[in-house]
């Protein structure tokens, strides 16, 4: 009988995870009223030990290992802790991360997602007013982080993050490739790329290497469409602005382009089971004379190819490139907002820039980094001026909602395995969107 | 063993003190104590695993992304898992499974016991260590055994160049037409030794004069087969058959490392949907429906296999 | 001719078994520079790749995870099991169907039904990333087949054992104790070496449940190991070798109360 207790006490935890069930879930979720876009906000670094805690992905954060003891040099005071989970993990546990108790005071931000909805990250309007982010980032780097009133809809409103460095995805090709195709020159519009692709197929190489396990067929896709739509018109979708549509003359060439390539034979036809990675792995032993990838990449295939790596901004009437900043957002739990601030103004600077330039993220003020000629350095500076003066940079169309990816992931499957036609992938993409935009 | 146990026990029972308790209360409290003993195990049980499961029944009828604030949902969420054609899906191939993790590994197994049970063999029991071997392995080394396996610069297709047969190879989970395939041989690789060795035994139990009344009535091996061992193994087959069904229906490990469910939805089970469902697109109402849909049918399929094999004994 | 059949059919088996795990060895020994490892052995083994894989991988801290999990797990449910497999074959109530039933359903609801409230609850009450997290709901999935495994082995003992007992007016817990336990060792050697595995194998609540990956179980790790260094296979092999080992070593050394446990314990 002795035991008649802890039974009850065991009852009564059952009884408390019971119970839990029998409200609303989440409707303890705070009310809050949004941080005032206005309040007055201290600039620079308040005095004291202070401790702030960093989460990112090992991707993105790379640089971080070289800015954080760059800040600490300056502000002795300020201690960071950088922790990075992988992309999966990162992206699935972020907004719970930001929810709970614990929550981390810097995050990177792959996406807005939910998180200026469910009131998770801090409006940072005050802070770029403050510190002048306004006036010292082209608007089109900013836009991207900024969401309007309904917490939904991208690219005007307040700021609620703050671009580190920039991703661009471009077309990479094999300089030696070229020459052995007798190709002069990188094309330079899509029918020069088509031409070239025709002319390595018939000169027995993989004319483009491609890996979609993952879904990165739908970089081509993009890429094409953006360049055929015109960036202004093609970002908006991208934004979730109402009324936009996916359904263009741009992305439907974009998917029978990539449809009549497989046809070919200008990609493996087991892209589906090779990751980018892969892919990657694949370039850089010559397997492929082009490949659509990201600058992230660069470091890995400059290393490998050397001088035979090129790369530049995708083909089209106007350079346009798909890329998105490495860009941190401050948690509003956080309660060294202002300290937070000040290390995202710090991100702007010289040191920060060329930590990131170093793994291949491109600062916003090229001028702040220099790369020897002839190298794919050169090349990613060259093609991001390019971009930047035709204002062709648009986030990436697997952020347009929060399963867009996945939705991507397996309609370019079925795609590029003959399972759907150009028009029905569309339609698939725009009712994944319509479901949160329409 | 009985017997030595028993000796064991009579040479104990003299250490056993008696209290000075009245029989007859005694007797009444007696009643109620088992209950006592079983109410531990009962609470953790219902705390960790019923509470759970009633609570995603409930969540189940919101519509709620797991942090901001739930709206009731009523049946909307178990709608959009018929109307979904993924989710839909999902669950088939679930069903599907049940034939790569029940049903040819129990054909497998019967053959192989049947085979076995006339022909003794001291390499036996070294068989026995590695064919069982799947059993104890964390199924995700196992999908990771076979995700390399079946790259598309993998072992398999190194063996298939190897004999001559290069225009097979291809990236195995990359393909709609052999990912799903693919991952549920690897439920054959898991289930195959369970089965073959629980029928085994379940032919060693079966009594040695069926054998020989079939013999005396002529009846050659195939018949002995049918009309012997088939029967004999109902019980048996009906373990192996409810074990594996359930590992079948709850497939997660395996999937989720090996093909995520990709290439588009060919190879997408409830786990995976669930997961993603709940951690990237925050429809956790919609995950948790799933989920109960998912316990139900296990449920309904452990009791039909209970029943067909109950009325047939 | 049959015999030979047989034999051919039974290494055909075994083979089948092995020849992944050949294939994953042979490529765990490779350079790590080699994208496509076929079947043949490496002619110059890279030994250290297990070195890098266990420093790269983090497993000295996931292996003492699930270490601290599993030990967590077993003592505790092996207690309960016990006690409830006792109560169960004593019961002599009306409550002893539905307490089957109840927990009958328990070795049917998948763990993808629970987790997700798991998450929520474990949260509320501030055990979210501890090992508790894992440890707790494990103990309580484990309680079916635990009671069912100690019932029928409490069951299958010949009754004059307790009987005798009773006539000396022993109470239900010397009983348990003096007369019950002492035979028990096997069945709860048996599961003890059960629940100790599963415990260890435990992959999706450790996911879900813990978020600092070195609190997790070593699956888990290898889930995340998986998805950071996909493309180098060699490493990768390594990694999935390293999670196998310490449960095949568990395996080999305790084969009889693996198979008979999952066996029988399937049947009762």
């Amino acid at each position: 009988m002795k035991s008649l207790p802890s039974v009850k006490s065991a009852l009564s935890a059952a009884a408390v995870l019971l119970a839990l069930g029998a409200c609303a879930p989440g409707s303890s979720s705070s009310d809050e009223p949004a941080a005032d876009a206005n309040a007055a906000v201290q600039t620079g670094v308040p005095s004291g030990p202070v401790e702030l805690n960093l989460i990112a992905t090992p991707e993105s954060g790379a640089a971080m290992k070289d800015i954080i003891p760059a800040f600490k040099a300056k502000h002795p005071n300020v201690k960071i802790n950088y922790v990075d989970t992988t992309y999966d993990d990162y992206n699935k546990s972020l907004n719970l991360a930001l929810s709970s108790d614990t929550s981390p005071d810097i995050v990177l931000l792959n996406a807005v997602g939910t998180t200026v909805k469910d009131q998770l990250i801090l409006n940072l309007q005050p802070y770029a007013k403050a510190y002048g982010w306004e006036t010292a980032y082209p608007a089109g780097q900013l836009n991207q982080w900024r969401v309007a009133k309904d917490g939904t809809t991208l690219g005007s409103g307040d700021l609620y993050a703050a671009p580190a460095s920039f991703s661009q995805v471009g077309l990479y090709y094999n300089k030696a490739k070229l020459k052995k195709l007798g190709i002069a020159a990188a094309p330079a519009s899509l029918e020069d790329l088509e031409a070239a692709l025709a002319k390595a197929k018939a000169g027995g190489e993989t004319p483009l290497q491609l890996g979609n396990k993952e879904g990165h067929a739908s970089f081509p896709i993009q890429l094409i469409g953006q360049s055929t739509d015109g960036p202004a018109a093609y970002a908006k979708w991208v934004f979730g602005e109402g009324g936009a549509t996916f359904d263009t003359a741009g992305n439907a060439k974009g998917a029978q382009s990539i449809t009549d390539w497989g046809t070919k034979g200008y990609y493996s036809k087991d892209a589906n089971g090779i990751d980018l990675q892969g892919a990657v792995d694949k370039f850089t032993k010559g397997d492929g004379v082009f490949f659509v990838d990201g600058s992230w990449d660069s470091k890995k295939i400059g290393d490998a190819l050397r001088g035979d790596a090129g790369f530049v901004a995708f083909p089209g009437p106007k350079a346009t490139a798909i890329g998105t900043s490495v860009a941190y957002g401050i948690s509003r739990k956080s309660k060294n907002a202002q300290a937070a601030a000040a290390f995202l103004d710090f991100l702007r600077g010289p040191e920060a820039a060329k930590a990131s330039f170093a793994q291949g993220f491109l600062p916003s003020d090229t001028s702040t980094v220099t790369a020897e000629p002839g190298t794919i350095s050169a090349d990613l500076i060259a093609a991001w001026n390019k971009v930047n003066a035709d204002d062709g940079l648009i986030g990436f169309n697997n952020n347009a909602t929060a399963t867009m990816n996945d939705t991507l992931v397996a309609e370019t499957q079925k795609l590029i395995a003959g399972k759907v036609d150009p028009a029905t992938f569309i339609r698939a993409v725009q009712s994944d969107w319509a479901k949160t935009h329409g | 063993m009985a017997d030595s146990l028993a000796n064991r026990v009579a040479v104990r029972d003299r250490t056993v003190v008696a209290p000075a308790t009245p029989v007859r209360a005694r007797r009444s409290r007696a009643r109620l104590v088992p209950l006592l003993y079983t109410a531990p195990a009962l609470l953790f049980y219902a705390a960790f695993v019923i509470a759970p499961w009633l609570h995603s029944l409930w969540i189940s009828f919101w519509d709620w992304n797991g942090i901001g604030v739930a709206t009731w949902a009523g049946l909307d969420n178990y709608r959009e898992i018929l109307a979904d054609p993924a989710l839909r899906l999902s669950l088939v191939h679930a069903f599907g499974l049940i034939l790569f993790y029940s049903v040819i590994p129990i054909c497998f197994g019967l053959v192989l016991a049947a085979l076995v049970a006339n022909v003794p063999w001291k390499g036996m029991p070294f068989v026995r260590t590695v064919i069982f071997l799947p059993q104890i392995l964390p199924l995700v080394a196992v999908g990771s055994v076979w995700k390399l396996f079946f790259d598309d610069d993998g072992p398999f297709n190194a063996l298939l160049r190897a004999v001559g047969l290069s225009d097979l190879t291809r990236a195995w989970l990359g393909d709609f037409t052999w990912a799903y395939p693919a991952v549920g041989v690897v439920g054959t690789w898991v289930s195959t030794g369970l089965c073959f060795l629980l029928l085994y035994s379940g032919i060693g139990k079966i009594d040695p004069a069926l054998y020989e009344a079939a013999r005396l009535d002529g009846a050659g091996a195939i018949h002995e087969f049918w009309h012997v061992t088939m029967p004999g193994l109902r019980r048996e087959m009906s373990v192996a058959a409810t074990v594996t069904v359930i590992a079948a229906l709850a497939s997660f490990d395996v999937v989720y490392v090996m093909t995520a469910g990709g290439p588009g939805e060919s190879t997408l089970v409830p786990g995976v949907a669930i997961y993603r469902l709940t951690f990237t697109a925050g429809q956790v109402g919609t995950a948790c429906a799933l989920a109960v849909v998912l316990s139900l049918l296990t449920c309904a399929v452990m009791f039909a296999l209970n029943r067909l094999t109950r009325e047939k004994t | 001719m049959i015999r030979s059949m047989t034999r051919l059919s039974l290494l055909a088996a075994t083979a089948s078994v092995l020849v992944p795990f050949y294939a994953i060895l042979a490529a765990s020994l490779q350079p790590q520079d080699n994208l496509s490892p076929g079947l043949a052995w490496p002619s110059d083994p890279q030994w250290h790749n297990y070195v890098d894989a266990w420093s790269t991988g983090g497993f000295a801290d996931l292996m003492r995870s699930s270490l601290i999990i599993a030990l967590g797990v077993v003592p505790l449910a092996l207690v309960l099991a016990t006690l409830a497999g006792y109560g169960l074959a004593m019961m002599r109530l009306a409550v002893r169907g539905p307490i089957f039933a109840l927990l009958m359903l328990g070795l049917a609801l998948p763990y993808e039904s629970i987790v997700i409230p798991l998450y929520y609850d474990l949260k509320s009450i501030g055990l979210l990333n501890t090992y508790w997290a894992v440890i707790l709901p494990l103990i309580g999935a484990f309680m079916p087949f635990g009671v069912f495994w100690m019932r029928s082995h409490f069951e299958s003992l010949p009754p004059e054992l307790t009987e005798a007992a009773e006539m000396d007016g022993a109470t239900s817990r010397q009983i348990l104790r003096q007369v019950l336990l002492p035979t028990a060792r096997p069945a709860l050697t048996t599961l003890g070496l059960l629940y100790f595995m599963w415990a260890w194998n435990q992959f999706l609540l450790a996911l879900i449940l813990i978020q600092d990956p070195a609190m997790r179980t070593a699956p888990s790790g290898l889930g995340k190991f998986i998805q950071a260094y996909g493309r180098n296979i060699p490493l990768l092999s390594a990694g999935t070798i390293i999670v196998i080992v310490p449960v095949v070593i568990l395996y080999l050394f305790f084969q009889r109360h693996f198979v008979k446990g999952i066996l029988s314990g399937a049947i009762k």
